[in-house]
């Protein structure tokens, strides 16, 4: 890429803006799981429903969306060497454009008001486009494609593919256009949303992440190079094909391979972590492992449902799929996630003011175990768990486990917030531990 | 291990490091202080090596060349005094046997270590490379010779 962009490698954006994302984030999940929780079993039954698609969207743009976005505010400039430009006055206005838009899409969903559609439409589409802008010209002048950059770039492409069908769908709901083939449609969108956009964007950064913080060995150069690009070719063969040439079913057999190829990247990461030389073991790890679990069981549904072995007596596919790959996998990598990039962000943010004001000495900066509660890190955990297991259950019988599963996962949200919250009252306490001891000794 | 670029020798370093960094954590995450106390201090002594090549050969050559006294070089000195002040912690922490302590100490020192180094690996050494293609071979040298 352009060679001459000399990088500055004090790119990390201030503290304040991936925060802004990380801590909307969980509440959009208390949002969710009290929605669940007083629909009842209305909210499982079908993914057509208004307020299944309510709920749906409330966690993959509310939750997943936003925490994407926030954190690749802060690992674009160290992995890819180069800051989202004016990330200063970029963050919030995406965050304030992601949170109306969310809120408003929801509530298009639950009270089918054309008007809330094009609300939703307009502040979700200048949200998104102007972070997909700003994110392209950050990785346009990214000085070394390695794989991380390529399944980074293809991720974006794939949230933009999301971005436009979805709002093409949402306004078939506001009644501005007649979508025909909307079944099909709604299909390739969530397909661009799941493995075009998450999916690559969580291999993307498992390719850098992994090695560095557990200190794994490499994923070999040829798996890294050529999934996020195998992948991305196979969604957009199968989009077109099913869209413009053969009869969906057809098409649809391309689909079951991009699920079997997701299903490699499982063996492969259990295989490097079992070769790690760190050996110790801390929660991040156990929630990275229940979402490659989960990600690994739905490739083997895919796979049974292939070979015709549904049985009419196992839950509906598609809420099973939805609902494990939004809840059992993506939202279990991104909540281990966030218990080491918050602690470690407030760790770095008040150590390097403290350098600055202070020098060595004089105030202590607790280190990133200190600024998290581990028993209440725990039980968090604890709730995530049972909530993933009684959603296992809800889709089995809405009518008796639907609610419990909206209150365990409200519950677990909200915890999860918590836990981050303190992190951040302790920041500021330290802060102005900080700021009066600078005071006190300049006089 | 003979080195060609400054890239390969400085990141080959990195592997080294953390390979040592593993040895000291999982010491002290068995409890065996003997063994911890031994580990902790080769991994500083390695450690302390690679910041002072950086230090007082690298940087200087860099900045020599790009008459840049405030740029990326000033950033990676200041994230070497955030390491340092971890180490000290590292070090209090396994001369007393506190287990926890060291460990927080050593992951929050895991976390800025490896952003760090990928910047390095990434962005600086290749600059420095580029730069100074013509003088790799000396400075390959003068970094093996520090004592």
């Amino acid at each position: 890429m352009a060679s001459s962009v000399q990088p500055s490698l004090d790119q990390a954006p201030p503290f304040s803006i991936p925060l802004l994302f990380f801590l909307t984030a969980p509440l959009f999940g208390v949002i969710a799981g009290l929605l669940i929780f007083f629909f009842g079993p209305d909210a499982l039954v079908s993914r057509w429903s208004e307020k299944t698609l309510a709920i749906t969207h409330l966690l993959t743009i509310g939750v997943l969306g936003m925490l994407m976005c926030g954190a690749l505010t802060q690992i674009l400039p160290v992995v890819a060497g180069s800051p989202i430009p004016g990330v200063r006055w970029v963050g919030p206005i995406v965050h304030l454009l992601l949170t109306l838009g969310t809120l408003l899409l929801a509530g298009g969903f639950l009270s089918g008001y054309p008007a809330v559609f094009i609300g939703a439409v307009a502040s979700l589409g200048v949200g998104f486009g102007l972070f997909i802008l700003v994110a392209t010209m950050a990785l346009y002048k990214s000085w070394k494609a390695s794989s991380s950059v390529v399944a980074i770039r293809l991720a974006i492409i794939g949230l933009l593919v999301t971005i436009v069908i979805g709002i093409y769908l949402a306004l078939q709901f506001s009644g501005i256009v007649n979508v025909r083939n909307l079944m099909l449609l709604t299909n390739i969108h969530l397909a661009w949303g799941f493995l075009g956009w998450i999916g690559l964007l969580i291999a993307g950064m498992a390719f850098q992440v992994l090695p560095m913080f557990q200190m794994t060995p490499e994923y070999p150069g040829w798996f890294s190079r050529s999934f996020p690009i195998v992948i991305f070719i196979v969604l957009s063969s199968w989009s077109l094909l099913a869209l413009f040439w053969m009869p969906s079913d057809e098409a649809y057999q391309l689909v079951w391979l991009i699920a079997c190829i997701y299903g490699l990247f499982v063996p492969f990461s259990l295989y490097l972590q079992h070769h790690r030389r760190r050996k110790v073991n801390d929660i991040s790890l156990f929630f990275w492992g229940v979402g490659l679990a989960v990600l690994f069981l739905v490739c083997l549904l895919y796979l049974i449902r292939h070979l015709g072995l549904w049985s009419p007596l196992l839950p509906p596919f598609a809420l099973l799929q939805g609902g494990l790959l939004i809840y059992g996998f993506a939202l279990s990598l991104t909540n281990g996630m966030l218990y080491k990039i918050v602690p470690f962000l407030a760790w770095f943010h008040l150590q390097d003011r403290k350098m600055k004001v202070i020098g060595v000495g004089g105030v202590r900066v607790p280190n990133m175990k200190e600024l998290l509660s581990e028993p209440l890190v725990q039980s968090q955990f604890g709730f995530h768990l049972a909530a993933l297991l009684v959603l296992g259950l809800a889709l089995y019988r809405p009518e008796w486990f639907s609610r419990p599963f909206g209150l365990l996962a409200a519950l677990s949200s909200a915890l999860l917030w918590f836990n981050l919250y303190r992190v951040v009252y302790r920041y500021r306490r330290v802060n102005s531990g900080i700021t009066n001891f600078a005071k006190e000794h300049a006089r | 291990m003979m080195h060609s670029t400054i890239a390969e020798k400085m990141s080959a370093g990195h592997q080294h490091c953390d390979d040592l960094f593993a040895a000291a954590e999982s010491s002290v995450g068995q409890g065996e202080w003997g063994e911890a106390r031994a580990d902790f201090s080769s991994f500083n002594q390695v450690m302390e090596h690679h910041l002072r090549m950086e230090e007082e050969i690298l940087f200087p050559e860099f900045e020599a060349r790009t008459g840049q006294q405030g740029g990326p070089t000033e950033i990676m000195r200041g994230e070497h005094a955030q390491m340092r002040d971890l180490f000290l912690s590292m070090s209090e922490a396994v001369g007393e046997s506190d287990q926890s302590g060291y460990l927080g100490s050593s992951e929050t020192l895991l976390w800025i270590i490896q952003q760090h180094n990928s910047k390095e690996e990434n962005i600086l050494y290749p600059m420095i490379d580029n730069m100074l293609s013509s003088e790799v071979d000396l400075l390959l040298q003068k970094l093996s010779q520090l004592d």
